[in-house]
């Protein structure tokens, strides 16, 4: 099977959206988003239920059509389809397949709605998603989670330089959750872009380099995932003396540090100490900075019996930030 | 639409559709065929016949429409056959899910329900053309058996009473294929499509005509079936198709612009 490549302006966005609207009646299910997914990251869509996800990703797949506002993908216009889909995989919702076909002929047939004609590669695509014993077997007998990894072997199918799912690991059990992980990673490390719509946050965390928020149609939180979290990651230093607390505070403060009471602790917020970086990309820099501020309290003969570094979840933040929107 | 006709092929080339059209289309023939023949009489009985080909004689048989009459008699029932596929298999494609998958592939939906509408019509054509040939075989033998002369079926009028038995009745089909088509599509739930189109050309159409004979001079379903009986009484060939042809087009358009334009949610 060959590649099919867009032709996507060198260095533009994979996806962007400008105003983009969906009005059923007058209700707006997605609501003037503005949203932006960078070439080559993979890329996580999350918001709450009923949030305008699925009928954003139709409308980036041509099967819905928007009120107002425009969008590109690929560098084409949503309003042609046509032109860029061949380089777009996806799987939208639940599987959609004959139920009296086998795994392979289904994939058969989307292969010959993408005009790829050699289907040679099709054993390989159904090995890749762990369906490789079943492919045979109809569509109708397969369970849950390998009907989603059917739909996700019919959404490599060409090879897309873009990858869109919605909610692929439904499911899927904790292996296959695991297995899913590894294949977005080896896809995007191929180059490719994937945007993927998720309610596991965890996992969201752990795979996607870029995250767009919405809530109510609308766009809360676009950028790096590390910029997201970073912002919520704290460092916790409690000495031996409470009332040691106060000189502790100062010697934070003189290093250019904002530190924050809560109850007998200080807190530091970490981006102050990475440079708004995530931790796993600062690590050496974090260290050193602990060991000084280590040093210097016991200088100041102050001893600290606790010094921690709080690891934000992106959960929480998710949280913080719906909150904030429904306010 | 190449694509859209090539994976509708792959769908059809599995044994349930292969068995429904190479058995059960030859075996309605065949069986109108064998009771066409046994039923035929000596000189023909008074009254008109409710159902066509139950009132035939030996020597109907014998002139040169006999070689494809059984064929001719079962064809009437093909396109109510023909209508449940074609509107089962749009509105499977919602219901399932499919229609969704096909569009993030193919984006050109008015290539694609012309590419699956032929692959259907394809398969109506070969089923029918079986089910000729069937007929056809079996009206030989049982020629033999009945005593009726074969001189005049396989002389040139007599192949093309058979060509024009094939070519209406694989009209008649596809005009209830384009209506199902349209049920389908307009409808989009294969409960309330069904309901309502067999409601239509079952017995509502029936019932008016029995107490307004003109019925079949306007109503689709029993215009269609004209058009495969080569006219009725209360229409001609040409009126039929022409009306036929008409209904068939109005119906294309509102499907293929519903087709086209509406949004795919299921």
């Amino acid at each position: 099977m060959g590649t099919a490549v867009a032709e996507k302006v060198p260095g533009g966005p994979a996806i962007e959206t400008s105003g983009l609207t969906k009005r059923y009646g007058g209700r707006s299910v997605v609501d003037s988003l503005d949203m932006e997914v960078p070439d080559g990251v993979v890329a996580g869509f999350i918001g709450p239920n009923g949030a305008g996800k699925t009928t954003t990703l139709r409308m980036l797949l041509g099967l819905v059509r928007p009120s107002a506002g425009s969008g590109r993908v690929l560098g084409m216009p949503l309003t042609a389809p046509a032109r860029y889909v061949a380089a777009v995989g996806a799987l939208i919702e639940s599987p959609g397949f004959h139920p009296g076909l086998s795994g392979q002929r289904n994939l058969a047939i989307v292969a010959s709605l993408a005009g790829i004609r050699d289907r040679s590669s099709i054993p390989a695509l159904l090995e890749r998603v762990g369906l490789g014993d079943r492919g045979h077997d109809a569509y109708r007998t397969y369970s849950l989670g390998m009907k989603q990894r059917l739909g996700i072997a019919a959404a490599l199918i060409g090879e897309p330089a873009l990858l869109i799912l919605d909610e692929p690991a439904n499911g899927l059990d904790p292996s296959g959750i695991r297995e899913m992980r590894t294949l977005l990673r080896s896809f995007n490390d191929e180059g490719r872009t994937v945007f993927v719509s998720s309610h596991q946050l965890a996992e969201v965390q752990q795979v996607c380099d870029w995250l767009v928020v919405i809530d109510r149609g609308r766009r809360i939180f676009q950028g790096p995932t590390s910029q997201l979290v970073a912002s919520n990651e704290a460092l916790v230093l409690r000495s031996e003396h409470p009332a040691d607390l106060p000189r502790l505070e100062a010697l934070l403060g003189g290093r250019g540090l904002h530190p924050m009471r809560s109850g007998d602790r200080l807190r530091v917020q970490l981006s102050e100490m990475t440079s708004g970086r995530a931790l796993p990309e600062d690590l050496d820099g974090l260290r050193h900075a602990l060991a000084e501020i280590n040093r210097a309290a016991t200088a100041d003969d102050i001893t600290l019996i606790e010094l921690t570094v709080v690891r934000a979840e992106l959960e929480d933040r998710y949280e913080a930030l719906v909150a904030g929107g429904a306010r | 639409m190449i694509r859209s006709f090539r994976a509708e092929v792959l769908k059809l080339r599995r044994r349930s559709v292969l068995w429904a059209a190479g058995v059960i289309l030859p075996g309605f023939a065949l069986l109108a065929t064998i009771l066409g023949f046994i039923n035929a009489k000596d000189t023909a009985a008074s009254g008109t016949s409710v159902v066509a080909g139950t009132n035939t004689t030996l020597k109907q048989l014998a002139q040169a429409g006999g070689l494809t009459q059984g064929f001719s008699n079962a064809a009437t029932f093909v396109g109510i056959i023909v209508f449940v596929l074609f509107l089962t298999s749009m509105t499977g494609e919602y219901g399932q899910g499919t229609l969704r998958v096909a569009l993030t592939r193919q984006p050109r939906r008015g290539g694609m329900l012309a590419g699956k509408l032929f692959a259907l019509l394809g398969l109506t054509a070969a089923a029918l053309l079986g089910a000729e040939v069937v007929s056809a075989v079996a009206s030989v033998l049982l020629a033999h058996v009945r005593d009726v002369s074969t001189a005049d079926w396989f002389t040139g009028t007599g192949l093309s009473h058979a060509a024009a038995d094939y070519g209406n009745a694989l009209l008649s089909a596809a005009l209830f294929g384009a209506a199902g088509t349209a049920l389908g599509v307009l409808l989009r739930s294969t409960m309330l499509a069904l309901a309502v189109g067999l409601a239509w050309i079952g017995p509502l159409e029936h019932i008016v005509q029995l107490s307004w004979s003109d019925a079949g001079r306007w109503f689709p379903g029993l215009l269609f079936d004209a058009v495969d009986l080569g006219g009725s009484d209360v229409t001609s060939y040409s009126r039929a198709l022409m009306l036929s042809l008409a209904f068939a087009s109005v119906l294309l358009v509102a499907s293929g612009i519903s087709f086209v334009r509406r949004d795919v949610t299921s």
